[in-house]
């Protein structure tokens, strides 16, 4: 695996933190970000009423969503009849064990990976080294964090958050490159591109995610730029995909509405390079391709949120847009996140599908809930309601002080002479203190704040004096 | 028009000169305000935390308040607070049916319908306001630039958008200058504050750092949290921008008593219908 | 172990790949005869079911028997409905009267360049192509506009070979033809069946594509509504390249040439 994500070990505060200490991180993240979101919008203004097309989005995955059984049957029996093997994996190990069965039976000793965070999410590439593989991400900013030994801070740009320098320092330091390596990207690039380009000739397995399964062909589209996951799906003999069971249109005018949003607000751009559409494993007319398709459908907890509060999380298409606008991403990047999935769309998967570490509760409080990801994102999710519905969760099993905290303050609240005798100037302090117990409630807010004071008389009371 | 006012709590306790500028403007425009002192909250910061009991608790008293001044006649609740629009518009029948009191729920439907933000109000009456005036700061004639921050759910929820800058243009000597990250979260966020505040530090720093950019007269806006928030990140690193309410800015700009103002209902204050609604004489403080 | 992206020797693994890819029947047999038990001609017969699929569908199936939830204040759309037709967005782009005049102007956004030419790709692009190629090798798809161009460059003096990978991680050019191209966004469709290869347009580092003005759809969503319908045509590789390889992943520049093309030719025949 690329690096071990921070979440379990630290917190959410510590995380959050130490990002913001980063001025460098903050730049490149704001750099970043601002030339995404500003690409999105224009890209959808080329359209006639992306709104309208956006609803629809939404609309037509809940459709899937509430189908999904029968679309993932039919999905899979399209994928068999056109000579793929189907995986059913329950959970991350059911995955992992058979993504490095299919490489232990064809004695493969390199991998050669296009990016999926789903096989971040199951951490793939630690088994298969486990089992004597060499696994080489050949996504570009994958293969830089995972030469970094770090987890991705973004879906879409895995590597924003180090700039030419560091990616520089980080070629010379771990493989070999020259110091008179150029700094600028194209320099970077090429080398990369060198490099890279024998893991694909040597390479025996190639592992993608996918971007959507469509059930009426049982084809498989992935959506890039670089031409690497091209080149992992032509010329390994195996091509294994792992797929959230979530991730599914049943027609194909589903998934043209998808893709028609999905590039524009990830990148800004029309299509990708390349808008791979993959069915079946090859057929003797071509000379090259895999001789077999594995798809892995993989669950690891998406099924538990069907039905329920957090269902229209699974409508997510992972195009980033919500990172891009998130004022909280901004300044503090996608480590803080502590997860494989960062950002607003983060706050909400990795309390859902990282529940087995305590910690993942919290990252839902990574938010001010101010709606701007919400308006970006293609599919609508209403994400404001997914993070509230998660904070009433996590408050179930909220802390003494934090619990006494908010009885105390609905107890005085709850009536208007309660109200009344604890906001005076005298009292609020006093009260407001003892509210707080042992919240360092004041102490948090005065790290680099001052203190608003009282007013000498509040507002009721000069109302009651005669306005 | 007869309007009741939801005070909001932080107003009450830390700004009470937001609700006094409120009432004036609202008297200037031709309303009758009124004040049901029995409201207390209207629960949100509990409900963003996640303690969604403890939020219905608060905004009880509150829904009750505004549903006793709207049966005494009230057209409509003003709120000079975008959040706590929101909270009583969107979130109130949501938290009611959550705790199970779905009597609640019903009612705070029927009150939400009927409550407005101060800014959408008045932009609605600004046909009723008397002329407004600043004079600009020196040198003299110059325009006042005012750079409009423009709260979350007040943008985002209830899609209040132009109307703060309709009202700016409204005043004579007022100019809303355009800015990059005016509609960027100020990083308050209730308890987002406290529970991450090194963040939330950054993401006013962020905001103060884009409105020194355009060097503005005045950063206003419609929700006092973001702007104590932002003042108080302000002082600490001597960011020399004057932050005040949108209400503070019109009050000031409305003619002063005994001037005449040559138009408009409703002219300088008055003091016939001032005074608390009922409920306020039972209530100690 | 190596590390990551460091040299490799391309020891036995590699060269079966070599081996494989010459004849895709025979060499697959053999390579099959390694006793992996894979499918031996994979697109005859049907793929394995690995897992319980009823088992796996329980947990989805319980859960949506009781509906799904609505949550009160973003409330979901009620269009389109389940069975209603899928709205197909609007190109404000493209211009219907002048499809082709869209399409130049959708690839040269991309960066790539469009050359529009009567009847036969003209000689002095041809002139051009050889010169940059050089003593290069060029490999050419199955497709007969591919092959044509193929003709000419051997008479100019190029290597040109079938498009097998090997040839195109030597190749210096990789000349196909489409199945469709988009105006919208200046894609082509590329179809590994007619090109023979997936590899031939992604491993060298030029590639130039010849489609006919024939073939010319207005959206992605008509190439892409479409493909339930191909049935047995439907290959196992199908794919819209707009524009060269690129990546933005060092500092949100782009960068052209990742792992793919580095420069794109479209030829569109009128």
């Amino acid at each position: 695996m690329s690096g071990r994500h921070q979440l379990p070990g630290t917190t959410l505060r510590q995380r959050t933190a130490a990002a913001v200490a980063d001025e460098r991180l903050r730049g490149n993240v704001g750099r970043a970000v601002d030339r995404f979101a500003t690409k999105r919008v224009e890209a959808l203004a080329e359209l006639e009423d992306p709104d309208g097309l956006r609803s629809a989005a939404r609309a037509v995955k809940q459709h899937v969503l509430a189908e999904l059984p029968d679309v993932l049957e039919r999905f899979a029996d399209a994928v068999l009849a056109r000579g793929g093997h189907v995986c059913w994996a329950p959970t991350a190990a059911d995955a992992r064990a058979y993504v490095t069965d299919v490489v232990r039976r064809h004695g493969a000793r390199r991998v050669a990976k296009s990016k999926s965070m789903a096989t971040e999410e199951i951490e793939l590439n630690a088994a298969l080294e486990a089992a004597g593989a060499e696994v080489v991400e050949t996504d570009l900013g994958e293969w830089i964090i995972q030469l970094a030994d770090e987890t991705p801070s973004h879906i879409i740009a895995p590597a924003l958050h180090r700039d030419r320098h560091q990616i520089h320092d980080l070629f010379v330091d771990t493989v070999g490159a020259e110091p008179e390596l150029g700094t600028d990207p194209t320099d970077l690039v090429r080398f990369a591109r060198r490099r890279l380009r024998e893991v694909f000739l040597a390479a025996e397995v190639g592992i993608t995610g996918a971007n959507i399964g469509v059930a009426e062909t049982g084809s498989i589209v992935l959506v890039t730029n670089e031409g690497n996951e091209g080149l992992v799906t032509a010329l390994p003999r195996v091509h294994v995909v792992v797929l959230g069971m979530e991730r599914l249109t049943a027609t194909w005018d589903q998934a043209d509405l998808l893709l028609t949003l999905l590039a524009r607000s990830a990148t800004g751009q029309r299509l990708t390079s390349y808008t791979h559409v993959v069915t079946g494993p090859r057929t003797p007319a071509e000379r090259d391709g895999p001789d077999e398709l594995h798809v892995v459908i993989l669950d690891n907890g998406r099924s538990e949120l069907l039905g329920g509060e957090y269902h229209e999380m699974l409508a997510c298409i992972r195009c980033g847009a919500c990172l891009n606008v998130c004022p909280v991403y901004r300044q503090v990047g996608g480590h803080a996140y502590g997860w494989v999935y960062t950002g607003p769309m983060g706050a909400v998967l990795t309390p859902l599908l990282a529940h087995q570490h305590a910690e993942a509760a919290e990252v839902a409080g990574a938010s001010t809930l101010c709606g701007a990801c919400m308006d970006a994102c293609p599919v609508q999710i209403p994400l404001q309601d997914l993070l509230l519905a998660l904070r009433r969760r996590k408050a179930e099993s909220a802390g003494r002080g934090e619990r006494a905290a908010w009885r105390a303050w609905a107890a005085a609240w709850s009536d208007a002479r309660r109200y009344g005798a604890t906001t005076r100037a005298a009292t609020w302090g006093r009260w407001a203190a003892g509210l707080a117990g042992r919240l360092p409630v004041g102490r948090d807010w005065a790290t680099g704040r001052t203190v608003p004071r009282p007013a000498a008389q509040r507002f009721r009371d000069r109302w009651k004096a005669g306005l | 028009m007869h309007v009741t006012l939801l005070i909001t709590c932080v107003v009450d306790v830390v700004a009470p000169e937001v609700a006094e500028s409120a009432v004036r403007v609202l008297r200037a425009a031709g309303c009758e305000v009124t004040c049901d002192l029995t409201q207390t909250c209207c629960g949100q910061p509990a409900w963003n935390a996640g303690f969604a009991e403890e939020a219905a608790a608060v905004a009880r008293p509150t829904l009750a308040a505004l549903e006793a001044e709207l049966e005494r006649g009230a057209e409509a609740a003003v709120v000079p607070a975008g959040s706590c629009a929101t909270m009583v518009r969107l979130f109130w029948p949501e938290l009611f049916e959550l705790v199970g009191d779905h009597d609640a729920a019903r009612r705070a439907r029927a009150v939400g319908a009927r409550t407005r933000e101060l800014s959408e109000l008045l932009a609605d009456r600004a046909g009723e306001l008397p002329p407004l005036r600043l004079d600009g700061d020196p040198p003299a004639g110059a325009a006042r630039r005012i750079a409009l921050h423009q709260s979350c759910h007040m943008l985002r929820e209830l899609r209040i958008a132009e109307q703060p800058g309709r009202l700016v243009e409204l005043v004579d000597g007022c100019e809303a200058v355009p800015w990059e990250a005016a509609d960027r979260c100020c990083g308050f966020g209730g308890t987002f504050s406290v529970k991450l505040p090194e963040a939330s530090v950054a993401m006013a720093d962020d905001k103060l750092r884009e409105v020194a950019a355009v060097a503005p007269d005045e950063l206003v806006g419609c929700d006092t949290s973001c702007l104590l928030h932002l003042q108080a990140r302000a002082e600490t690193t001597g960011t020399p921008v004057r932050i005040r309410h949108l209400a503070e800015v019109l009050a000031e700009a409305l003619p002063a008593a005994g001037d005449d103002p040559g138009a408009g209902a409703g002219g300088a204050s008055e003091v016939g219908t001032s005074g608390g609604g009922a409920g306020d004489e039972g209530v100690e403080g | 172990m190596t590390g990551p992206g460091t040299p490799s020797a391309r020891g036995d693994a590699a060269s079966q790949n070599d081996a494989g890819r010459e004849d895709a029947g025979q060499n697959a047999a053999a390579w099959n005869d390694a006793g992996t038990g894979c499918a031996r001609r994979p697109a005859d017969r049907p793929g394995r079911e690995h897992g319980d699929r009823a088992a796996f569908l329980a947990p989805a199936r319980r859960r949506l028997a009781g509906g799904v939830a609505t949550n009160p204040v973003h409330v979901p759309p009620a269009t389109p409905g389940p069975g209603d037709p899928v709205p197909a967005a609007r190109y404000l782009t493209v211009d219907p009267d002048d499809l082709v005049g869209t399409f130049v102007r959708a690839v040269e956004a991309t960066a790539a360049r469009c050359h529009v030419a009567q009847g036969a790709v003209p000689d002095a692009l041809l002139d051009d192509v050889a010169a940059e190629v050089g003593t290069g090798d060029v490999v050419v798809s199955d497709e007969p506009l591919a092959q044509d161009v193929g003709r000419r460059l051997t008479e100019r003096g190029l290597r040109v070979h079938p498009p097998t990978p090997e040839a195109a991680a030597r190749a210096a050019l990789g000349v196909t033809s489409a199945v469709a191209a988009v105006a919208a966004t200046g894609s082509l469709v590329l179809d590994s069946r007619r090109v023979g290869s997936r590899s031939a347009a992604l491993l060298p580092p030029v590639h130039l594509c010849v489609v006919g003005v024939n073939m010319l759809l207005q959206t992605p969503g008509d190439a892409l509504r479409g493909v339930g319908s191909l049935g047995d045509e439907l290959s196992s590789s199908r794919v819209l390249v707009t524009g060269p390889s690129r990546t933005g992943d060092i500092e949100q520049l782009i960068t052209l040439g990742a792992h793919g093309p580095t420069a794109l030719h479209v030829v569109l025949l009128t």
